[in-house]
């Protein structure tokens, strides 16, 4: 039977054998696995009345509501095209980053791989709580724990994958893929007529080479110092021409005369003698005989002219080339300038899309610190309304009219409220906040701008009547009178305007170790502390978490002093840094803190 | 035997702790985890008696070796309850003179553990 004296903690790790605990390095698995247990651990803690709870699956997370993947590969390259390198390189550094964001969205920080939660929260660091004054006091440990459990936190991760979402509209346009697809095929096309038109100069210029050649057999000396050989058939043929055409005006004759053919037996003849020749059978006939002699000598009287025709057509062709190749370069030098601006336009339109390729990795990198500023904007929007929320019940439950005032007085002295849409937004005043932090620090402290709050409407104006000059003294002397007698209204106030200016010194900007130190010093510091610390239910809680529900004293300080020893001032910094600050460092960060 | 809404919220704690600490020794991974959080909120419902809490643990002890040793120490404490149950259910039978229901008892309950 177990120790009844054992806490279930303990009884439950005396189950699990030791010797299987493994050694590090872990497998991001393993690392994994840690990080559930401590959430899991965590959820136990949070509801000790049923330890159940803490298994139930958290929050169903509604899956992404675009397609990633299909979303982020059209934003690069363009579509329907295979990627190149430099466009794939993007597209897997924007992929890589939107996975994560989403991974984040849909299955919690815990399903993050180290690597995934490593850059996660180094972007968060870096790009959010570097840059807000509220942080800067902080140890780059414990801006890690504010990081994590912000990234933890489900109402950031919903943020999230809004804010992804609305990067990755499938409605969107992709502005740059039309004109770089335009220009694509105004430099493919103007490259292709320049080609043609180097081809045109190459080929010209072979077929130059070759007419000359040609022409070169008509020469009586070729360039190679030999005879041309069409120069010598032409002069042998030249040479026999006149008999050649006797001898078939001879043959003519004979046939009609002597044989009595006719000009139709005659062509008839003909046809059959070279059908004849044509198989290779002999001639016997003697009148085909005379023919085929006849065929003979006709055919060296028409290669004369064939020849001739032949020197002629080259002749020409010559011409022509030369033409071509001198127009060719002007042509070519044009193209070129066409094909180079193609190409400028080209480039262009590629920087274009590539502009455009990068702003989607810029804003895949932004979504978490974005998504970051939103969450703390929302926070402190919470904690203002809050504020003012109080104020208005204080106003409800006061028939004081120096009451009333004052607290019409808070209630626009460190807000300005702008209305946006159907909300209203607070937007802290920080020089007016400023000015009243160095007025309770070095100045008359919170009575003397509990004294300005109520007398500032009654300063003398020009225009005042002597009645009017004297009622505003009067009242003048009225308060006075008020703030050195009555001991519980200053006390309530001061109290009041110092936590306020404090509350909102702490949400606006950055406050210093010294001022601490100071305010501690001062009569209404400590009070003014514990009253800011009230202010925010979650620093209440997260206080009462870690020291105990006020253990006989209601002052945070107090029991922030006796708990945390001589690294009081540091944890009390803790708290109050940013109001987001403190409720965003986990329970188990903090209390290991103040372990050391 | 009925279950005290205190002993079963010790047994649950227990459970969780169980699941915990093999996680942080990686014996179990996340979808094991999974399961055994399904199987638990699903069955432990239902559990309203000492019998059912034995039946529960035994059969989750049979699909998850880590939880053995819970069903062990659990299965001692109802055995120290059973007990301490018929050794006063055997003084009550004798002073109201009811000897042999009172040796029943007494037999049965040696029987059984």
């Amino acid at each position: 039977m177990a120790d009844a004296t054992q806490t279930s903690e303990v009884i439950a790790r005396s189950y699990v054998p030791e010797t299987t605990v493994r050694a590090a390095p872990l497998t991001p698995e393993q690392q994994r696995n840690q990080g559930v247990a401590d959430n899991l651990r965590q959820r136990l803690e949070a509801a000790a009345e049923d330890p159940l709870a803490a298994l139930k699956p958290v929050e169903e997370r509604p899956p992404l509501s675009v397609n990633l993947d299909k979303e982020l590969d059209r934003r690069f390259g363009v579509e329907g095209a295979p990627k190149t390198a430099d466009e794939q390189t993007r597209f897997d550094q924007a992929k890589t980053l939107g996975d994560a964001a989403k991974a984040l969205t849909e299955n919690g920080y815990e399903s993050l791989t180290p690597d995934q939660q490593n850059e996660l929260v180094a972007s968060l660091t870096l790009n959010v709580l570097d840059r807000r004054p509220a942080f800067y006091g902080l140890a780059p440990d414990e801006k890690t724990a504010i990081a994590i459990d912000m990234l933890s936190n489900p109402t950031y991760q919903k943020k999230v994958g809004e804010i992804l979402a609305g990067r990755l509209k499938p409605e969107e346009v992709i502005e740059a893929s039309k004109p770089l697809i335009e220009a694509q095929t105004a430099f493919d096309e103007a490259q292709q007529a320049l080609t043609n038109r180097g081809n045109e100069r190459l080929g010209a210029r072979v077929d130059l080479v070759n007419v000359e050649m040609e022409m070169d057999e008509f020469n009586a000396t070729t360039k190679f110092g030999a005879v041309g050989g069409k120069f010598e058939e032409l002069e042998r043929l030249r040479a026999d021409e006149s008999y050649n055409r006797s001898e078939v005006d001879n043959t003519v004759d004979y046939l009609k005369v002597i044989s009595g053919k006719s000009d139709a037996d005659i062509n008839l003849i003909k046809s059959q003698v070279a059908e004849k020749l044509a198989r290779g059978e002999a001639i016997t006939d003697p009148d085909e005989r005379m023919i085929s002699d006849m065929l003979d000598l006709q055919k060296d009287i028409d290669r004369i002219g064939e020849l001739e025709i032949e020197h002629a057509d080259l002749d020409k062709e010559g011409q022509r080339l030369n033409q071509r190749l001198l127009e060719l370069p002007n042509e070519i030098t044009e193209f070129q300038h066409t094909r180079d601006e193609k190409e400028n336009e080209l480039v262009d339109a590629r920087n274009q899309k590539m502009l455009q390729e990068q702003s989607v990795i810029e804003g895949m990198i932004r979504v978490a610190p974005n998504a970051a500023n939103e969450f703390l904007a929302d926070e402190n929007q919470k904690r203002a309304a809050e504020y003012q929320n109080q104020l208005k019940e204080m106003l409800d439950q006061t028939k004081d009219a120096d009451e009333q005032r004052l607290i019409k007085k808070m209630q626009s002295r460190w807000d300005r409220a702008e209305i946006k849409g159907n909300n209203i937004r607070f937007t802290i005043k920080k020089e007016a906040v400023n000015k009243d932090m160095r007025a309770l620090l070095v100045g008359d402290g919170p009575e003397g701008i509990l004294k300005e709050m109520l007398t500032e409407d009654l300063r003398p104006r020009f225009r005042d009547s002597p009645e009017e000059r004297a009622r505003k003294t009067q009242e003048i002397s009225r308060i006075e009178e008020r703030i050195k007698t009555d001991k519980d209204f200053v006390k309530k106030y001061t109290d009041q305007i110092a936590s306020s200016v404090l509350t909102k010194k702490i949400q606006s900007g950055r406050l210093y170790e010294g001022e601490i130190r100071v305010m501690v010093d001062r009569d209404w510091g400590e009070g003014a502390i514990n009253q800011a610390i009230a202010n925010d239910a979650k620093k209440r809680e997260l206080i009462d978490k870690i020291y105990g529900s006020d253990s006989g004293s209601p002052s945070y300080v107090d029991r922030i002093k006796r708990k945390a020893g001589s690294n009081w001032l540091k944890f009390l910094m803790l708290f109050l840094v940013g109001g987001v600050a403190a409720g965003a460092i986990t329970t188990k960060f903090v209390a290991q803190e103040g372990g050391r | 035997m009925e279950l005290t809404e205190q002993h079963k919220r010790e047994v649950e704690r227990k459970l969780v702790e169980i699941i915990i600490d093999s996680l942080k020794k990686n014996l179990i991974s996340i979808a094991d985890k999974n399961a055994m959080s399904a199987f638990i909120l699903e069955r432990m419902p239902n559990v309203k008696t000492h019998e059912d809490l034995m039946v529960f643990l035994r059969e989750i002890s049979s699909k998850w070796a880590i939880f053995t040793p819970l069903l062990v120490t659990e299965s001692g404490e109802v055995k120290d309850k059973n007990e301490d149950q018929a050794i006063d259910k055997v003084q009550s039978l004798t002073q109201e003179g009811k000897i042999d229901e009172a040796i029943n008892v007494a037999k049965t309950t040696v029987s059984n553990t």
